[in-house]
């Protein structure tokens, strides 16, 4: 693995017990420019992963609470006037920093949910006319209740397309519940957390990782994959080719974290449960038949052969 | 360059051939002359085309060509833009249009003609052309190519069965040659020329195959009588071949004849017989006829002893015939050597004391032939000199007959056979023998048939030294009685083919002609002189004449002649070790067969016992050779696939990896998965990294090995 980021991970590790994949996940998005969905019940940690994520790369971290009266200025700022310098003057919101923690995103307008996906798609806000860049790097960790419906705003199916993965944290073990108690006992170890890179080697490491080779059989093997998404009787809507993109990209950052130059078969097979299931839309009869998106992803893998040169596909 | 040149010279060529087989016959067909000249201009065109030429060159060297040809032909040495070639050139234009305006298409002159065939030519290749650069498929004209090659050798005179041959060839390959042009046109792939040859190859070495063994393979005759004969003159006409089996016309031998394997009936007998039917005394030079046989017939009573001329032994064998409807219908009786006596169920049958030929008028169904073998001493037979000839009775004259006008040089010829020998059977003997050492060949077809003043046996002799047995019997008979030896024809059928009941079966192919000489004081022996035949062995004279004539190899113990009886007829000309070989071979066609399908099963069987042996072949394959990249990649395929035939094919959606995995789990080493990390670098990866392959390629040999297990 990957030195640098084998740093975070441990750094991580010290808050998060037993939640490597998750942890490993979030820095394959953060290195590949792209943002997460959590979709888990509250509690599990959601907010402590992200915290300890900005503070090990000694990013800014803000957090914005969705609440169904959210504005959209409330996410990007608001320019106000200033009564000593006679001008309006910008007051930036909680999406001028680096890792962001869109909590319980579901709850808010519409309205506010896409001022904020805009962002992430843009990379920059536009506030009275005037476009500004946002920091860089620019990571969104979004969460979403299951549970509750009541009084939510479900995301649309073009808004889910641009979150890069959508992850669950899912309980700990017995074991580790125990570890977690143990560790706040001794003290609250997020406030013990050193910083382990800056974000100078941050943005370093995510140059390196766009870097990554993907040879033209692994490109073929996306494509059959995401075409796969599409024939499958279980999917009523498959995966765009921004999936595909977001595949190869989120492999890349995988490979890298492998501690390889080139991408395998198998980086893409990991990754694309959590690359495609948010972004399918099911048949009502693979609810019916009790089989959830990550487990029709894992038969489409199962049925596409994994080309390699030397091999006559089948 | 050359990889785009050599396909399509290829093709051209090809091309070139199957024009060529349009024209050959044409011109042959309509007395043209100056093939060359005119395959040539195909030549010529095809060349053009190949190179792509701009339109107005390949048109000014065509015309040039025609114009060069028809002043070379037509005229003496005209200069070529004299005037008078220009008037030479007016007159033809004038006259011809002239005449094609009048409808007098016959005054049409032979240059105009030739003109119009280069034109034809000329359009056929621009239509090839078209076809092969733009449709890639010549198929419609192959097809076309083979119809009008057999309708040429259907309707005339045009033998085109070394000509369809070549068609085949040709047709298909370009097929092939097209298809492979056709892929890359689709593909959009630029195939390099290494990978068009692989692909090529082995259909090529098909085409090769199939047509080649169809050349060699026997072919059976046509199943429907010749429709020519049929559309011309509402019936088969007579100058059809003649088909081999036994009749009573002989007046006129030779031409070719067709096999016919009729069965005409089966024999039950301990050992091979010759089936004797009759004998013919007159020799007309064109043929046999019997001088006396009409007042010789006698009834025959079932149980009596034969009256026939032939000696006979005491001990008694008996050969049961088991007749077909076709012998039924002829109604003889066969008589294997000394026969002594006929059984059968209906008594009344007839003998010829002339031809000693036995015939019945009931359609007998089966009968026993009792025969007795004959035993004596070689010496006792061997010493009887020319004097006792000269004293024979006057019945023995009419085996003596010969034909007036018979050419003095067979007399000559037989003499001088016979020359140093000084006993009768000797002589015969050596008669005999001479056949077998003089370039003889043995042939059922392309025989000659005599001149309307030619002798048959001259013929035979002196001109064509190729026939059948009616030739060599022939020819034998009037060489006996040109130095005084009383000879008779005698027919019947030879020996047959043991059938799987161990019964002798006897078609009409088995009919047969031989010899039978009188040999003073013994009497009447049969003599074999046709190549390819081992003889008469029912009469065992053999005792000691290894020491008399050592060079004979046949009569050596009646044992081995049974054994090769089997075999009918055969060729041997040139006692050389190389014909030997070849007769050898000849006469053991079935080891063709059974070579062809122990070839075919060990073929079979490599193929589905491959995962034992392969293993072993692919690592003495590899062992020298060099470790790197590409031939660590050709090996770890090939130790996939080798696993695949084990059962262990990755399955969709694995990675190798993940495959890699299994395998090592299933032979409990980390091997695999070591091999994979490289291979999978070497995949996947832009670069790849240099690894250690010699410890890599003892992995591999390692689990390949473990395969075979």
């Amino acid at each position: 693995m990957n030195e640098e980021v084998q740093k975070i991970i441990t750094n991580i590790e010290h808050v998060m017990i037993g939640k490597t994949d998750v942890a490993t996940l979030s820095v394959v998005a953060l290195l590949a420019n792209g943002h997460v969905l959590l979709e888990d019940v509250p509690g599990v940690g959601k907010t402590m992963m992200v915290r300890s994520l900005a503070k090990s790369i000694s990013a800014s971290f803000k957090r914005i609470q969705f609440t169904p009266d959210l504005l959209p200025s409330d996410v990007i700022g608001v320019s106000i006037y200033n009564p000593q310098t006679m001008q309006f003057e910008y007051r930036p919101g909680p999406l001028m920093g680096n890792i962001i923690l869109a909590d319980e995103i579901n709850r808010t307008s519409p309205k506010t949910q896409s001022a904020l996906l805009e962002a992430m798609e843009e990379s920059s806000i536009t506030v009275e006319g005037e476009t500004m860049p946002l920091a860089k790097p620019f990571f969104v960790m979004a969460t979403q209740n299951p549970i509750e419906y009541e009084g939510t705003y479900p995301l649309p199916e073009a808004q889910l397309d641009r979150f890069l993965l959508k992850l669950k944290m899912g309980y700990p073990s017995v074991t580790e519940e125990y570890e977690i108690l143990s560790r706040v006992q001794e003290g609250t170890p997020i406030e013990q957390l050193e910083a382990v890179m800056s974000l100078e080697e941050l943005r370093a490491l995510q140059q390196q990782a766009s870097a990554i080779f993907v040879d033209a059989t692994v490109r073929e093997y996306i494509v059959q994959l995401a075409t796969a998404t599409r024939t499958n009787p279980y999917i009523y809507l498959g995966v765009s080719p921004r999936a595909s993109i977001a595949l190869m990209r989120a492999s890349k950052a995988y490979a890298f974290i492998q501690g390889r130059d080139y991408v395998l078969p198998d980086d893409v097979q990991y990754l694309a449960p959590f690359v495609f299931s948010h972004r399918v839309i099911l048949q009502p009869e693979a609810r019916y038949d009790g089989i959830s998106a990550e487990e029709i992803m894992m038969r489409v893998i199962a049925s596409v052969t994994v080309p390699a040169r030397g091999f006559a596909a089948r | 360059m050359i990889q785009k040149i050599v396909p399509k010279l290829f093709v051209y060529s090809l091309l070139f051939l199957l024009l060529r087989e349009w024209l050959l016959p044409v011109v042959a067909l309509t007395n043209t002359g100056y093939v060359t000249y005119i395959v040539g201009f195909v030549g010529v065109a095809l060349l053009l085309r190949l190179i792509n030429a701009h339109w107005l060159i390949t048109t000014v060297v065509q015309l040039s060509y025609i114009i060069i040809f028809i002043f070379y032909v037509y005229t003496d040495n005209m200069q070529l833009l004299s005037s008078d070639a220009w008037h030479f050139f007016l007159t033809e234009w004038r006259r011809n249009l002239q005449a094609i305006f009048a409808l007098e298409l016959g005054q049409v002159t032979d240059v105009f003609r030739s003109v119009l065939l280069f034109i034809l030519i000329w359009m056929l290749v621009y239509l090839v052309h078209q076809w092969v650069t733009m449709g890639y498929n010549i198929f419609y004209f192959f097809a076309m190519t083979v119809f009008f090659i057999a309708t040429l050798d259907t309707f005339t005179a045009y033998d085109g069965q070394r000509s369809i041959i070549i068609v085949m060839f040709t047709g298909f390959l370009l097929i092939g040659a097209l298809f492979i042009k056709r892929l890359a046109r689709q593909t959009q792939d630029h195939l390099s020329l290494w990978y068009r040859l692989r692909l090529y190859i082995p259909f090529a070495m098909l085409i090769i195959g199939v047509i080649g063994i169809g050349i060699f393979l026997p072919k059976s005759g046509p199943t429907w009588a010749d429709p020519v004969a049929y559309i011309t003159n509402g019936k088969v006409s007579d100058t059809t071949q003649r088909k081999v089996g036994y009749g009573d016309d002989d007046t006129r031998l030779g031409g070719s004849v067709a096999d016919d394997d009729t069965l005409v009936f089966i024999a039950e007998a301990e050992r091979s017989h010759y089936f004797r039917i009759e004998t013919k005394d007159t020799y007309t030079s064109k043929g046999w006829v019997q001088q006396i046989s009409e007042e010789t017939l006698v009834p025959y009573q079932t149980g009596d002893t034969i009256d026939s001329s032939f000696i006979h032994g005491d001990e008694k064998e008996k050969v049961t015939i088991y007749n077909t409807e076709v012998a039924k219908k002829a109604g003889f009786i066969v008589q294997p050597y000394a026969t002594v006596e006929v059984k059968s169920v209906k008594g009344a049958l007839t003998f010829n004391q002339g031809t000693e030929k036995m015939t019945t008028d009931k359609s007998l169904a089966t009968y026993e032939s009792i025969y007795s073998p004959m035993h004596f001493m070689y010496e006792d037979i061997v010493q009887t000199d020319d004097i006792a000839l000269e004293v024979l009775p006057a019945e023995f004259d009419r085996f003596l007959q010969l034909p007036a006008l018979l050419p003095q040089r067979i007399v000559d010829l037989a003499q001088q056979v016979t020359e140093d020998k000084p006993y009768v059977l000797e002589k015969a003997q050596a008669i005999e023998d001479y056949f077998k050492h003089n370039q003889f060949v043995y042939d059922k077809q392309n025989i000659a048939m005599p001149e309307e003043d030619q002798d048959y046996v001259d013929q035979f002799l002196f001109e064509t030294k190729r026939g059948y047995c009616d030739n060599f019997s022939t020819a034998m008979v009037v060489m006996l009685r040109s130095v005084g030896i009383p000879a008779r024809w005698t027919k019947g059928f030879a020996p047959g083919t043991l059938n799987d009941e161990g019964r002798y079966a006897i078609t009409n192919n088995e009919a047969h002609s031989w010899v039978e000489a009188y040999i003073p004081g013994i009497g009447w022996l049969p003599f074999e002189p046709t190549i390819g035949f081992e003889g008469i062995d029912t009469i065992d004279y053999t005792t000691e004449q290894q020491e008399l004539e050592p060079t004979e190899p046949e009569r050596e113990t009646p044992e081995a002649q049974e054994e090769e009886q089997t075999v009918t007829e055969e060729t041997a000309s040139k006692p050389t070790l190389w014909s030997k070989i070849n007769t050898w071979l000849q006469q053991n066609t079935w080891l063709y067969y059974v070579l062809l399908i122990v070839i075919c099963l060990t073929v079979l069987a490599m193929v589905i016992l491959r995962k034992q042996w392969l293993p072993g072949y692919y690592v003495r394959k590899f062992k020298n050779k060099a470790r790197n990249r590409e031939n660590f990649m050709t090996t770890y395929t090939l130790l996939v696939a080798q696993l695949e035939r084990f059962g262990y094919a990755r399955r969709t959606g694995e990675t190798l990896k993940q495959y890699a995995k299994r395998i090592d789990e299933a032979y409990a080493t980390t091997k695999m998965q070591e091999l994979t990390e490289i291979y999978e670098q070497l995949v996947y990866s832009e670069s790849g990294q240099s690894a250690n392959y010699e410890q890599l390629h003892e992995s591999w040999e390692y689990l390949i090995n473990r395969t075979t297990g």
